[in-house]
């Protein structure tokens, strides 16, 4: 004979760890997939909330009453704008060492280091004379290295975090090196003192030479970014305005292999696997413009897109629909993105002259999370995955509130994908049969492969 | 890839060292998993496969976790009585429980004489801490069971026929007679639900909020309790009833006739779901196993049948009368009639109900209502005398289950 009460005499526990005992039978808990469906339903409705017009009313009401309690809930993913530049953004490069550090560069050659914390500029670095077009700063994060349409490259000193506090610095170049071109873009390589620019060819270059190490050249055409390999740091890749895609080895004298694409500009993002690149791993369509820069979550689970349609977009890494549309009517045309160094923010760069500052989760909490609020917030996410499928969560999971040009443009996009798909059909029927094979669009748009 | 492996993971994940003693154990995570899992092998979609077969190996791993928490965690084992030798454990008085019992459940049998009032109708909150007592002639009682505490009694003045408490103790509803009223907790009157009429049975959906009475025109009402709003009002069509119960699995509502028909409904359906023709004579008692495919119906020709839900069967059918029953959480069967208790139960686990143990009040009195504690050994008699307790060990669940009482109200 036993019973509760029995069993709060045997065991003394003090209030604060008193055992929590669970029953998980479940016979006990009837109705369990109708409990976990609604409130798999209500977590749905709580992270959209902000999406939803008839609830703006509601929610001035609300508000009043619950402005702590529900200003956590609610899916604000905009936290704020840095304004400081006086033309539009072009590139931004984050401090791999140093969190809340951000560098920016404009149009106008200023560059400049931002507090993402206070969203305040830390620092500036006066000197170039055109538009700086890439930003990027070493592993160690003590130096960073721009270049612009001035055809210089310019290294700084990153100045240390203690030093940030002071606004309104000015910093001096270490180094100023002049070359013949251009330049599009520069990333640094990973563990290494080796940067490369694209621009008329592509040249790696040292921190402490004043010409570069090495040159690539491949077909005519301006490469127009550069990005290393995290993982092999000896393998780069641009991307060309010849629609081209080219991989370099550092340890060869020639380059390893390129692509030329049948399209550029399709507002589409494609993933390759490097080492099979005649098909794409995965195509991200949802753009309705031309996308201007892609920055991966340091997870590599997702990444986020910048587009010209004045929109930033969160892709799952192996999904076809973006998870996410940020805009506001501000913003105009996106020319870089950057995701934070720890997966929670995404800062966009945009032609308004400002930065903006995004939660990577639109309906995330911020601060310190108690950890039954964790827990809780934990369970909500598994309800909501387990039911995503039926048809009522996955409508509100699914919904976005898009601004009239791109939901109109989407839509249009649409119509003539379905056309062109109608007359390829047609085609198709009317003509020998095998004489028109199928082919995916992940390989359709791939012209050839040059090795 | 994994797809087999997980498969093959979900039964056999347990260490080769422990697999002789698991035998039982094999049983609770069977219990925990909730069915069979997924045939992935008809897929063709190779990543829906690959998910699934994630997800099942998450289940098989949950429900071993489960098991193993039931095994080390469950704070105590419930048992049922054991007689020895030519012992009958229905012989066995409360007064010898008694003697073997620690002092903490003695406390739990009791008998609380009111004559003047009764006779006696009883409902528990969902947690078995608080029980309302309702006297026919108007007496109302909130009792706080642990420590045995008179939260508050008052007097309508009028005739109560049914009382149940709303989603927690801080809310009652009684039927008396010409309406329906709720009351909170201090006895204030919050509503006169007179759109109910002169109802004769109560009950409360706590998943939906759904306060459910049948009245004695037969017709059948649902009433959204969080915003007052009606949400079905059916005809049975079956004349007047007094015997109605909700089944716990998946809170459909049955209702006794007396033309010896059952009926069950939901408030979204005008007519019945199901009518089922289950006595000769007038229905008079009803109940349900928390599992959801076991009823127990008694009718006035002296009949006391099991149901299987699943098939609409006659699992077994016992001689006896009996104006109240109910199912215990661990699913012993309590029935009786005039001053007499009987629990059936399902001791050798063939499906088959036997005596286990019988009770009788003071002669004389009338068992009105009979209601398990939950979470407690404890059966709780309404009677026309006041209300008594006794012990019914291995009745009760041994644990509060916690965070469940979410209601489905999108």
């Amino acid at each position: 004979m036993s019973s509760l009460e029995n069993e709060a005499r045997t065991f003394r526990y003090s209030l604060s760890q008193r055992r929590v005992f669970r029953n998980f039978d479940p016979n006990l808990r009837s109705q369990e997939k109708s409990v976990e469906y609604v409130r798999a339903l209500n977590a749905a409705k709580l992270d959209k909330l902000r999406f939803e017009d008839q609830f703006r009313k509601l929610m001035k009401l609300l508000l009043l009453f619950f402005f702590f309690l529900y200003s956590k809930i609610f899916a604000r993913p905009f936290v704020g704008a840095m304004d400081g530049h006086i033309d539009a953004v072009s590139c931004m490069a984050k401090n791999p060492n140093h969190l809340k550090g951000i560098f920016s560069g404009s149009m106008d050659g200023d560059i400049r280091l931002w507090d993402l914390a206070n969203r305040r500029t830390v620092c500036q670095f006066p000197g170039h004379q055109g538009a700086v077009r890439g930003l990027t700063v070493s592993t160690d994060g003590r130096v960073l290295v721009s270049c612009g349409t001035d055809s210089t490259v310019r290294l700084w000193n990153v100045p240390i975090p203690s030093l940030m506090e002071s606004s309104d610095n000015e910093a001096k170049p270490l180094a100023v090196y002049v070359w013949k071109n251009a330049f599009w873009a520069v990333d640094h390589q990973w563990d290494g003192d080796l940067f490369a620019t694209a621009g008329a060819q592509v040249d790696i270059w040292n921190h402490n030479r004043s010409q570069p190490v090495n040159s690539f050249e491949w077909g005519k055409d301006t490469a127009i970014s550069v990005r290393f390999n995290p993982g092999e740091p000896n393998i780069l890749a641009t991307s060309a305005s010849d629609r081209s895609i080219t991989i370099y080895d550092l340890r060869l004298s020639s380059p390893a292999r390129k692509i030329i694409m049948r399209a550029n500009e399709d507002c589409n993002c494609y993933s390759y696997d490097a080492r099979k690149l005649d098909e794409a791993r995965c195509v991200h369509k949802d753009h309705v413009s031309a996308v201007m820069d892609i920055d991966y979550s340091p997870t590599g689970r997702e990444f986020v897109t910048g587009s010209y349609d004045r929109t930033v977009r969160i892709f799952q890494y192996n999904g076809g629909h973006s998870r996410e549309i940020y805009h506001t009517k501000r913003m105009q045309r996106v020319f870089c993105v950057k995701f934070s160094s720890d997966a929670s923010y995404v800062i966009s760069g945009s032609d308004d002259t400002n930065l903006r500052l995004w939660k990577a989760k639109a309906s995330e909490q911020l601060g310190v999370l108690l950890p039954r609020e964790r827990k809780n917030h934990e369970y909500l996410e598994a309800v909501k995955n387990r039911y995503k499928h039926l048809p009522e969560v996955k409508r509100i999971v699914r919904h976005r509130h898009l601004p009239k040009a791109i939901y109109k443009a989407a839509s249009l996009r649409r119509i003539m994908t379905e056309a062109e798909r109608k007359k390829d059909e047609r085609r198709r029927a009317h003509s020998a049969p095998g004489s028109m094979p199928r082919e995916p669009l992940r390989k359709r748009r791939i012209l050839k492969e040059v090795e | 890839m994994g797809v087999k492996a997980a498969n093959v993971g979900r039964i056999n994940t347990i260490p080769v060292a422990e697999q002789g003693v698991s035998d039982e154990e094999e049983l609770k995570v069977k219990k925990y998993l909730r069915g069979e899992a997924a045939d992935l092998g008809v897929l063709q979609d190779k990543k829906l496969k690959g998910q699934l077969a994630v997800r099942e190996a998450l289940y098989g791993k949950s429900a071993q976790a489960a098991a193993k928490a039931e095994k080390w965690l469950m704070p105590s084992e419930g048992g049922y009585l054991e007689a020895e030798g030519i012992e009958k454990t229905w012989r066995i008085k409360q007064e010898a429980i008694a003697g073997e019992v620690d002092i903490l459940s003695t406390r739990k049998q009791f008998d609380i004489v009111l004559p003047e009032l009764g006779p006696y109708t009883l409902d528990f909150t969902l947690s078995g801490r608080y029980m309302v007592a309702a006297g026919r002639k108007g007496h109302l009682a909130l009792v706080d069971m642990k420590n045995m505490d008179l939260v508050k009694e008052f007097q309508v003045r009028e005739t109560v026929r049914d009382v149940v408490f709303l989603h927690d103790q801080k809310l009652l509803a009684a039927a008396q007679k010409k309406y329906v009223y709720m009351y909170n907790e201090n006895g204030t009157e919050m509503h006169c639900l007179k759109e109910h009429g002169a109802a004769t049975k109560l009950q409360f959906l706590h998943k939906h909020f759904l306060l459910t009475s049948i009245n004695k025109l037969g017709q059948l009402h649902f009433q959204d309790i969080t915003t007052g709003q009606m949400i079905g009002n059916f005809r049975t069509g079956f004349g007047r009833s007094d015997v109605m119960q909700v089944n716990p699995f998946n809170n459909v509502v049955t209702v006794g006739h007396s033309g010896g028909t059952v009926s069950m409904w939901k408030p979204t359906s005008a007519a019945p779901l199901v009518k089922m023709l289950c006595h000769k004579g007038p229905v008079t008692a009803l109940a349900f196993h928390s599992n959801g495919h076991l009823m127990a119906t008694a009718g006035m020709e002296r009949k006391i049948k099991l149901w299987d839900l699943r098939k609409f069967e006659v699992l077994q059918t016992l001689p006896g009368h009996a104006t109240t029953m109910d199912f215990s959480q661990k699913g012993l069967l309590a029935t009786a009639t005039g001053s007499f208790v009987q629990i059936l139960g399902d001791l050798s686990g063939s499906h088959e109900y036997s005596r286990y143990m019988g009770h009788s009040i003071a002669k004389g009195y009338q068992i009105r209502k009979m209601s398990f504690r939950p979470y407690e050994d404890v059966l709780a008699i309404g009677h026309s005398m006041g209300w008594s307790s006794i012990l019914i060990p291995g009745s009760g669940e041994r644990i509060l289950i916690l965070g469940w009482q979410t209601h489905l109200k999108a």
